[in-house]
């Protein structure tokens, strides 16, 4: 991976997300090494690679739930793992996750859901939280689904509410697991537009693991792209550029087999 | 993404604020979800009777901050200006994310008599389930007793080792505790008579004939028609069980009859090491009482019957055949959702008690027309 052609490092002026060094191994078994890479303000920034390439374990990485083996993480200036109690719990209101399958809590309504961060961490008067949670909901089209319990609604649906839950608190970095995976391809574009309208419009960060070739060229400003093989990063830069320019053989069967 | 955004910048905010100046209202600073929650209340009231609200001074704005304008905007109609291109970006998608179209309210509550119909409704349908259950598995136990190789002897011996191996040094624990613990408690009234010698009779007949196939029935409830409920419920959930019904494997066959059948089997040899181990507890108060073990041996020979002891053994396998299917039908009938899993173990564990219990007192009735 070293002087690989598709590393197009761009200087990030207001990095929310700083990763140097980073490596993870579970026992003997390196998953990556050396992974570096900054995310600026307002960006739709995308990880991508093939099944077992480690991009879900570098998001749980990002958002501090497992130890990496080796390097820093800085998430909005603040290292989250050495973090402790207060600034810990305010760096934890400033991000948002998406999770894969939603992770919507079973006993609750959509609403429920959406309320319950702001119930933890706000001291918003109840009708006022009411409206609030009504307005995220709103904000994913999912307004009115609000008195639904997760078990009633679809896996589309699921998600969307996943990305109103995590919006909870207006923070200013979200992070989507496969946000497209397993929808079907109206479903994903309409989720593809609205997070390039939240981009665009609240201004928010967003890192999106994904593999879905229509996402990534959608909504990605830019991209990396992990490689089992190289256990690290073996492209970086525009996914566009890279789709029309890729010279490393994984990067170019990435974007044209499932383009074709 | 081009345009510039003031959100969280790392210091120096400018806490948000209100003021009320006539007909007009203007907001200030960080209207922020860490900021508005502060000046909410106070602002909604500032807001009656405004006409205008001025936006010209907020530096930033989120959605949660749109919602207290938009409300604040909405009590007189107030007309919102001033506002940023950043700041009216926000507030147009807030404003057509609460435009959007609510649920409508829940259908009213059915009146009583609709409800007692209701919950009759319900109960019929599980009683039929049920009884789907029962015919279906005695249908199938019917069918492999014919030819045994369907049986899965695997599976058959994993269940017989998590119901019974596993559960081997719990029940000798419970069970000494409950020989020391019954052979102290009726030592203090038989002294007043002198009758201590008695005591081992008395606590072994209440232990072999119920104490030691009930507590070890609570012990199999508690640990096999929990997780029977909670395996079959998740596979349920993971449309599992319908995968097998499509490959041609009966569910019952495959998942219920070797858990009925190690239930069973497990049953009697539970009870049995719960009997040994009781009379071990006994024996040790015995001894602290000054009383040998010869003469507690004869005792125990002199009054407990064979006919006691496999009686209580007897029921044992049923008291597993019952808590086993129980734990399985819980599964196999769960719901949707993460609850349905909890819902079905609890099921599982209290219908399988009560069920045990009943059943108990069946057996009482039946040994005593019998004259055992």
């Amino acid at each position: 991976m070293d002087g690989s052609p598709d590393l197009h490092r761009a200087a990030v002026a207001d990095p929310v997300v700083q990763v140097d060094g980073l490596a993870m191994a579970f026992g003997a078994n390196t998953l990556f090494h050396d992974v570096s890479f900054e995310v600026g303000r307002g960006e739709v920034f995308v990880i991508l690679g093939g099944s077992g390439c480690g991009k879900s374990t570098l998001l749980k990485l990002l958002i501090g739930l497992h130890a990496p083996s080796a390097g820093r993480i800085r998430i909005l200036g603040e290292d989250l793992l050495g973090a402790g109690g207060d600034t810990r719990r305010d760096l934890l209101t400033r991000l948002g996750v998406m999770w894969q399958s939603g992770a919507l809590f079973g006993s609750m309504t959509l609403l429920e859901n959406v309320m319950l961060p702001l119930q933890e961490h706000t001291r918003l008067p109840p009708a006022a939280r009411e409206e609030v949670a009504r307005l995220k909901l709103g904000l994913v089209g999912l307004s009115e689904a609000a008195d639904r319990l997760p078990a009633e609604i679809s896996g589309g649906m699921a998600k969307r509410a996943g990305i109103a839950r995590a919006m909870a608190l207006d923070p200013a970095l979200l992070f989507l697991d496969e946000p497209s995976a397993g929808l079907d391809p109206i479903t994903s574009a309409g989720l593809d537009r609205l997070i390039q309208d939240l981009a665009r419009d609240l201004g928010t960060t967003f890192v999106v693991v994904t593999h879905e070739l229509q996402s990534i060229l959608a909504i990605g400003d830019r991209c990396i792209m992990l490689d089992k093989q190289a256990q690290g990063i073996i492209a970086e830069g525009d996914p566009r550029q890279l789709r029309d320019h890729a010279a490393h053989p994984t990067v170019r069967a990435f974007f044209r087999r499932e383009a074709a | 993404m081009n345009q510039t955004i003031l959100r969280d910048p790392p210091a120096a905010t400018t806490p948000a604020a209100f003021e009320r100046q006539g007909d007009l209202l203007r907001f200030s600073g960080m209207m922020t979800t860490r900021q508005v929650p502060r000046i909410w209340t106070e602002a909604l009231r500032a807001a009656q009777g405004a006409r205008r609200i001025d936006l010209s001074p907020v530096s930033a704005l989120d959605t949660t901050g749109a919602t207290l304008v938009l409300s604040a905007a909405a009590l007189d109609d107030a007309v919102v200006e001033g506002a940023s291109q950043a700041v009216a970006a926000v507030l147009e998608r807030a404003r057509a994310a609460l435009a959007a179209p609510r649920p409508r309210p829940a259908a009213a509550p059915l009146p009583v008599v609709g409800r007692i119909g209701a919950w009759g409704v319900a109960g019929l349908r599980s009683l039929r389930a049920g009884i789907a259950f029962l015919g279906e598995t005695a249908a199938m136990g019917a069918a492999v007793l014919g030819h045994p190789r369907r049986l899965r002897l695997a599976d058959l011996l994993r269940h017989l080792d998590e119901a019974g191996l596993r559960a081997f040094p719990l029940t000798v624990l419970l069970g000494t505790l409950i020989g020391v613990i019954l052979a102290f408690q009726s030592s203090i009234p038989m002294r007043m008579f002198g009758a201590e010698i008695y005591i081992p009779p008395l606590v072994g007949i209440s232990l072999i004939r119920e104490l030691g196939p009930l507590i070890a029935a609570v012990i199999l409830s508690g640990r096999t028609g929990s997780a029977y409920a909670a395996e079959l419920g998740t596979m349920t959930v993971n449309e599992e069980v319908d995968a097998l019904r499509i490959m041609g494997v009966e569910p019952v066959a495959m998942l219920v009859l070797p858990r009925l059948l190690a239930a069973a089997l497990v049953m009697p040899v539970l009870a049995l090491l719960m009997n040994l181990s009781g009379l071990l507890g006994m024996t040790g108060v015995m001894l602290a009482l000054g009383f040998p073990t010869p003469l507690v041996v004869t005792q125990l020979e002199q009054w407990l019957t064979l006919g006691s002891l496999l009686g209580g053994l007897g029921k044992s396998v049923f008291f597993g055949i019952v808590i086993a299917g129980i734990g399985c039908r819980a599964g196999l009938l769960a719901g949707r959702g993460p609850r349905a899993v909890g819902d079905a173990a609890t099921s599982a564990v209290v219908g399988g008690i009560v069920s045990t219990v009943i059943l108990d007192g069946l057996f009482a009735i039946l040994f005593f027309r019998l004259g055992w």
